[in-house]
């Protein structure tokens, strides 16, 4: 059985809008890109819970799933954590791979 | 008169060209899904289907981030496709008591963002970073993303994927998941 996790409170914010002109959630204790020492203690716990949430590990929560999607989603899309120990490597792979643009090298190949 | 012609003539080409890309798409998906064991069909990552979903409603203006939104989601509509709770219960269960199809899941939908971000550059500039934490939440090596890469690239250079297609592969994974090894 997971862990009983607390959760940090989000709340719906009018003046927050998504890409579709959507109010949208934000986190109660928000993080910022530019984080203070307990700031970025704040934001990897948010993170880690964001992960668990979406990665299942997290089984057992105090609020209800869907609005722990939107704000997993939330986290892991727009605020950025210290992680690049773990996961600059792998974006690095990702940059010598000739993938970029991809889309173009396939129109060439299917236009033969 | 002339130009008409060539009007149409362009549309053909460029209808032609997303005709390709949905069958190459739905081919690859289900040639992933027989390594997973299952039959094929509807597309299930329980929670991680948000954040893929996510990406791709964002940046479906690009035709064939359609063509991936429309296959993958087939008439969802809403800001962000959220599976039903039950389904996502249901799929917490079955993926606790599958360890390896919860691992293919995994490769599955690291397989298809890597893809949507060769396939449109703004995905690659702007979600690159978070792709990639998000590989690493799902423990991935450095091994294993550059194997994902050069499956895309080996299919968006007009290969087609099968357990022979000559792909110098790194990881066992890599090599288990796409060659069936």
């Amino acid at each position: 059985m997971a862990k009983r996790v607390k959760v940090i409170p989000i709340e719906r914010d009018k003046n927050l809008k998504n890409n579709k002109g959507r109010p949208t959630y934000r986190t109660s204790k928000s993080a910022t890109i530019h984080l203070s020492e307990q700031q970025k203690a704040e934001a990897v716990k948010l993170f880690n819970m964001a992960k668990g949430i979406l990665m299942n590990t997290v089984l057992d929560v105090d609020i209800n799933s869907r609005r722990m999607q939107y704000m997993a989603v939330h986290i892991l899309g727009h605020i950025e954590f210290d992680i690049d120990a773990g996961s600059r490597p792998l974006e690095k792979a990702v940059e010598k791979s000739n993938m970029r643009g991809g889309i173009q090298k396939y129109l060439k190949a299917i236009s033969y | 008169m002339a130009f008409g012609r060539q009007d149409n003539k362009a549309n053909d080409n460029a209808d032609m060209k997303i005709v390709k890309f949905t069958t190459m798409v739905q081919e690859v998906d289900h040639y992933l899904l027989g390594a997973s064991g299952r039959a094929g069909g509807v597309f299930i990552f329980g929670k991680y289907k948000v954040y893929y979903s996510q990406i791709l409603k964002r940046y479906n203006a690009d035709p064939f981030i359609s063509v991936m939104e429309n296959i993958f989601n087939p008439g969802k509509g809403g800001p962000v496709d959220l599976v039903d709770e039950t389904v996502v219960i249901q799929t917490f269960k079955e993926m606790k008591n599958k360890q390896e199809k919860k691992f293919n899941e995994y490769y599955r939908l690291m397989f298809w963002l890597l893809f949507a971000a060769a396939v449109n550059d703004e995905i690659y500039n702007n979600e690159l970073s978070s792709i990639a934490d998000f590989a690493y939440c799902l423990e991935f090596t450095e091994k294993m993303m550059g194997d994902w890469c050069v499956v895309v690239d080996y299919l968006l250079s007009g290969n087609h994927l099968s357990e022979m297609s000559p792909l110098p592969l790194e990881s066992p994974e890599g090599i288990s998941y796409f060659l069936h090894r």
